[in-house]
């Protein structure tokens, strides 16, 4: 005896379900859609944080500068990336300095510093006075709690391996009270350190570019206003671009991608459901029947 | 008997009539298999030879051996994508293979990192008197806690291991009670602070109930109720206020796991339309031979 | 004898950065004798040696990875050139990781290159990214509504999912009011929506169990600091 057609939309076969998230996914790219983003408040006001710190800058005596934390690996690089791209066109776009620096993830910073690279060509900026690396720095509590105290303790080197003090843009910084905001790109939670340790004691901005599934968990934080705004996956980072008047940046290209996936993935539970529903209907008649 | 005997030598004729179709069968996948594999290690490699020979014949003067590098490098990550990829059909020995290399890469990256980054700069520089530091035999002191570490390989001392252990779970743990705390009660913004949201707002002698109230107040109470949910020194079947606010508190938690899964299906995808955009935008250059994407 | 000294070590380990926290900015390292020296200037020092102690163990892993695939080797296990692979992988990386530090070349950089940007990274990626094909199978299969809470649950998911996409935006796009206004419809659109319950139901849902896990993470901590934790770890045998 065959199947009924709601058990049999209930059990396609796995890989079939593969082949058509691959199809889906892809036909963007061939069909080249785009379609209008808006913007949400988390990626607004990291935005407007960034604007007020450029704009304190051209009147303050001592610039502050962005930090920027790109705690990602390659694994996370799909969502973290352009999220650490639009923030460095942002500095380099509105001339406010940055440092870069991972305490958890080697490849971040390395990672992170193509990225850079990659802007400063587009904007004509140079390393040691535009930006800097700090490195990679084992994370310990102990280092981190030192760290917040005195920079210069752990950082003693650029990634370079130049002499800290000798980068023209370190003459400006003395501690990480010359940090106006730090930014926190991540696909884990190392952000509570910067949040209960560092936060209170220097008081500077916090904003962090997270992957969409820590969103959730990190807008307890944005409530308490500990996190002054937010990037959230690759959609925070399309906003983000649409902020900066980007068209065709790389977080904005994936949306076309994105909008398929999950209308595919709503069609796939619905029809599983649907299946599901009606068979236990047919049970439950059967059982009456019976 | 002989009517189960024959029952069964048909039984036993229809079995090896459908495994003998078994093999056939499996002889036949994997034939096709075999065939698909070989059709597209032909396509991959004739591509990735033609896109090699291409950038070295654009290339500037004196870079066509620098530029067919560089364009066999993205032949070689597309075809490691691709390899991985294949895992979805089935387990193979090349997905195996290149689980094996990742590993290996991942540890020498770290090894490397930690010792360039930290233990030269941090102790050897020290020691030595290198990079314009002085020279100090202090820092050889670090080596004897450094080197209980490795008694974890030996079985008769491994108990001295444990020392260094947890003495870093000591200092880990004496620190996170500032982080803790702080999280939860620093002025103004710690977790519980932020909790009290006021519910009426007073302007020009009178009090408004204004949407920020609402939401403030449903905040309060959805907090409350999730709290209730977890609160497990009261029975909930005896106190029926308890009950019906660790209810209501499960509904609001199945409001934040809807959250959760719809943000993870947005990070979940992310991840493979960065690949796709890898393989299609950068290693086949689609822009370049699809007319409508020029 | 050995769980004693064990035992004091936790507690000597834990017990400077508690009293830094507890005591008051200005109390002396040590008092009467170091009247200028702080408690907390101390943390300088100590941070620097235990980030140098803690590097030490990074050759642990290297030494066991080592032992492990050898072994597979000499014995010709099942699968010995995965081993082979994993060594030569790792024995590559190191070395041009440290020429690219200490001795930087331009061919060296390539190599380098080519084992992190175009295998490492790629790898890596692909790997985290067969998990979209495993949560659209996943969600295909076992996302069913038994029960209220389920239904709620695929409601806001719905939610969420048509919110944050721009295809979904579009279906209410219609609700927005003109430039500068803000009339009540407006505030039903998918987005405005998606953005109400993350930010007011999905925030307090998510403190609530913040809260949960850091009382249990305060009393765990207290466990450990102070040795009272048990547990196949804790109580092995020394």
């Amino acid at each position: 005896m065959g199947k009924a057609w709601y058990e049999i939309i209930q059990d396609i076969d796995r890989r079939i379900i593969y082949l058509v998230v691959f199809l889906v996914v892809s036909i963007p790219f061939f069909l080249s859609i785009r379609a209008p983003m808006e913007v949400g408040p988390p990626a607004q006001h990291l935005f407007d944080c960034v604007e007020n710190i450029a704009a304190y800058n051209k009147t303050a005596p001592k610039e502050k500068i962005v930090l920027i934390i790109p705690e990602w690996d390659p694994a996370v690089q799909a969502e973290c990336k352009p999220q650490t791209r639009a923030m460095m066109e942002h500095c380099m776009k509105r001339g406010v300095k940055f440092a870069t620096m991972s305490w958890f993830y080697p490849q971040g910073v390395e990672l992170a510093e193509k990225v850079a690279e990659e802007c400063e060509k587009k904007y004509k900026k140079k390393y040691g006075v535009d930006w800097v690396s700090w490195g990679y720095k084992p994370f310990s509590l102990a280092t981190f709690l030192a760290f917040i105290k005195d920079i210069y303790t752990l950082v003693e080197k650029d990634s370079k391996d130049t002499s800290i003090r000798e980068v023209p843009l370190m003459k400006n910084v003395d501690s990480l009270r010359d940090v106006g905001l730090v930014f926190y790109v991540s696909g884990g939670s190392g952000i509570g350190y910067y949040i209960n340790y560092a936060l209170p004691e220097i008081g500077f901005s916090i904003g962090t570019g997270c992957t969409a599934i820590l969103g959730p968990e990190m807008r307890p934080y944005l409530d308490s206003r500990q996190l002054v705004g937010m990037m959230e996956g690759m959609a925070g980072a399309a906003q983000y671009e649409k902020l900066l008047e980007f068209k065709e940046g790389r977080g904005t290209r994936g949306m076309g991608s994105q909008s398929f996936a999950h209308l595919w993935i709503i069609f796939t539970i619905a029809l599983g459901n649907v299946g599901y529903l009606v068979h236990r209907r047919r049970l439950r008649k059967a059982q009456k029947g019976e | 008997m002989s009517a189960i005997w024959c029952i069964e030598g048909v039984c036993v004729k229809r079995k090896k009539e459908s495994s003998e179709e078994m093999t056939e069968l499996d002889a036949t996948k994997k034939r096709t298999e075999f065939f698909a594999v070989l059709i597209i290690a032909v396509i991959v490699i004739s591509y990735s030879t033609y896109d090699v020979i291409r950038a070295s014949a654009t290339a500037e003067k004196g870079e066509s051996l620098s530029d067919a590098f560089d364009t066999l490098c993205l032949a070689v990550a597309a075809v490691c994508t691709l390899i991985i990829y294949s895992f979805l059909y089935r387990e193979n020995p090349f997905y195996r293979f290149l689980e094996h290399v990742v590993v290996g890469l991942s540890v020498g990256f770290a090894v490397a990192r930690g010792f360039t980054n930290v233990l030269k700069p941090n102790w050897w520089d020290r020691l030595t008197g290198a990079e314009g530091k002085p020279a100090s035999l202090w820092w050889l002191l670090p080596l004897i806690p450094g080197i209980l570490w490795y008694f974890q390989l030996s079985r008769k001392h491994v108990w001295l291991s444990r020392i260094i252990i947890m003495f870093f779970m000591g200092t880990g743990c004496g620190a996170t009670f500032q982080g803790l705390y702080q999280d939860l009660l620093t002025p103004q913004v710690g977790q519980i602070v932020a909790t009290f949201k006021p519910i009426l707002t007073s302007s020009g002698g009178l009090v408004h109930f204004t949407w920020d109230n609402f939401n403030n107040l449903l905040f309060v109470v959805v907090t409350l109720c999730v709290l209730s949910y977890f609160f497990f020194s009261i029975r909930h079947d005896k106190f029926p206020l308890l009950k019906n606010t660790s209810s209501f508190g499960r509904y609001f938690l199945m409001i934040s796991f809807g959250a959760i899964f719809g943000t993870n299906v947005q990070g979940r995808m992310s991840l493979l339309i960065e690949r796709l955009n890898f393989l299609y935008e950068d290693w086949l250059k689609i822009h370049d031979w699809i007319p409508w994407l020029k | 004898m050995r769980r004693t000294i064990i035992i004091l070590i936790t507690f000597i380990g834990g017990l400077y950065y508690f009293l830094n926290f507890v005591l008051p900015q200005e109390t002396p390292l040590v008092p009467f004798l170091t009247p200028d020296i702080k408690f907390s200037d101390a943390i300088e020092e100590i941070g620097r040696v235990t980030l140098v102690i803690g590097v030490f163990a990074i050759f642990l892993g290297v030494i066991n990875l080592s032992r492990l695939h050898l072994g597979r080797i000499s014995r010709r296990r099942p699968g010995w050139y995965n081993s082979v692979a994993l060594l030569t992988a790792f024995a590559a990386m190191f070395t041009f990781q440290l020429l690219k530090t200490y001795a930087p070349s331009e061919w060296g950089d390539k190599f380098q290159s080519l084992l992190f940007d175009h295998m490492y990274a790629p790898i890596n990626s692909t790997i985290m990214s067969l998990l979209a094909f495993y949560m659209a199978s996943a969600a295909y299969r076992a996302f069913r509504i038994k029960s209220g809470e389920a239904a709620v649950m695929m409601f806001i998911a719905l939610i969420v999912m048509l919110g944050q996409i721009p295809i979904g935006q579009l279906l209410t796009s219609g609700l927005k009011g003109a430039e500068g206004t803000n009339p009540w419809y407006s505030y039903l659109r998918l987005e405005v929506v998606r953005e109400w319950f993350m930010g007011v139901w999905n925030s307090a849902a998510q403190r609530g169990i913040l809260f949960g896990m850091v009382i249990g993470a305060f009393a765990l901590t207290l466990r450990i600091w102070l040795s009272l934790e048990r547990g196949s770890f804790f109580d092995r045998e020394l």
